[in-house]
């Protein structure tokens, strides 16, 4: 069971790796973009004020990138790298379910779960 | 000083946190917040905020390197997250409840502790006893590749390990760090699984915590794009290059200059605090 499981592992490799180069360059195109932007202007980090709304909830960063803003592009690629690792928990569901480990079906489920309930409802 | 010349060093400062963090398997995040914070003058809140967004990339990276080499014990894993997440869970509740000052000195302590970890790591060596019982009725047994061989190993007081593992959520949750340090001790001191399968798989598991803290942190304003960038992208590029240069370094005096860096780190972060100086 042992090695009918690490057979089809690859597939978590292939999305973190994928999943960490496409977020990054979203990332990165939304820096330059902020940068040219906004470069000049001074920093202001010592204070602790909270994003604004737009940048804290999935619609609004949704809507942000959309508008191609430096900050709400990269804002994106953030909420996407964190993203991928709710899929990479639902691939290790399917993964336990192919060689069918029913105790770790339950056990990644129930990561699921929590991980689902903190990015949703624990704000 | 404006936007683009604070990202350019934090882009440095953050490749050199990403850099030792690869290189002594301790993460880049218990560096990064004091940096931030001391260095840059920082709200402790904002660099946590970017220390969980990098902590979450960097450990995706080598996370992605170890499943491939086959290091990584999946099942251990995934036990030992379920107490990570509900930890993380809260941990980042609490965060948002606390003041800057008190965050800091939690900071330091868990620093010094760290520093501590690091100073004195003695490995337990394999024992001829049988596993824990529920590491039998989980199947969480595994073997690893060994200079071309394949070598089994047993898994003991899983107990323990699940009680550490959610504090090192806790940890992680609250101080917006990856508690690499306290996984790592959960799995190689209280489980004795192998250092590498240890490290591996807290790597693993590392991106999966931080993402149960990382809901809270976006919704309470914590995560600031235009900071998190250059400090994103240079603990991400660090982490590659410490990776790269992990053969050729030297891990035991590594870990004796990063236990000495922290523990500095740690005293400042627990003197900033009580000082008020936040």
């Amino acid at each position: 069971m042992q090695r009918a499981l690490e057979r089809i592992e690859g597939p978590i490799g292939r999305l973190l790796i994928v999943g960490v180069i496409v977020s990054s360059l979203i990332v990165l195109a939304g820096g330059v973009l902020y940068l040219i932007r906004h470069g000049e202007a001074p920093v202001h980090y010592h204070i602790f004020r909270g994003e604004p709304v737009d940048l804290r909830s999935i619609g609004g960063v949704a809507r942000e990138a959309s508008l191609l803003t430096g900050r709400g592009l990269i804002q994106f690629g953030l909420a996407l790298l964190v993203a991928v690792q709710v899929l990479r928990v639902l691939l290790i569901v399917w993964l336990f379910y192919a060689v069918r480990d029913w105790k770790f079906v339950g056990i990644s489920v129930m990561v699921f779960a929590v991980l689902v309930y903190s990015l949703f409802g624990g704000g | 000083m404006n936007i683009l010349t604070f990202s350019l060093y934090l882009l440095v400062v953050s490749y050199g946190a990403g850099l030792l963090g690869a290189l002594t398997g301790l993460g880049g995040g218990v560096v990064l917040v004091p940096a931030l914070v001391l260095l840059f003058h920082v709200d402790i809140h904002y660099a946590m905020g970017a220390s969980l967004i990098s902590v979450i990339a960097t450990s995706s990276g080598a996370a992605a390197a170890f499943v491939r080499e086959g290091y990584t014990n999946l099942r251990v894993g995934m036990f030992l997250e379920v107490a990570a997440v509900v930890g993380a869970t809260i941990g980042a509740l609490v965060a948002a409840m606390l003041h800057a000052a008190v965050i800091a000195v939690v900071f330091g302590v868990a620093l010094l502790f760290s520093a501590y970890l690091s100073l004195r790591r003695k490995h337990k060596a394999g024992s001829f006893l049988a596993s824990h019982p529920w590491a039998i009725r989980l199947g969480l047994e595994g073997s690893y590749p060994d200079h071309g061989a394949t070598r089994s190993y047993r898994v003991y007081n899983v107990p323990a390990g699940f009680g550490l593992m959610g504090l090192a959520g806790i940890l992680s949750g609250l101080l917006g760090i990856g508690s690499g340090a306290v996984k790592v001790l959960a799995m190689d001191q209280a489980m004795r699984l192998p250092y590498k399968v240890s490290t591996a798989t807290s790597n693993f598991i590392i991106g999966i915590t931080a993402a149960a803290s990382a809901g809270v942190y976006f919704t309470k304003g914590y995560v600031d794009p235009g900071l998190t960038m250059p400090v994103m992208l240079g603990a991400l590029i660090g982490s590659f290059s410490g990776a790269r240069m992990m053969v050729a370094a030297k891990s035991r005096v590594l870990r004796i200059m990063f236990g000495v860096t922290i523990f500095g780190l740690g005293m400042e972060m627990i003197y900033s605090g009580i000082s008020g100086r936040l």
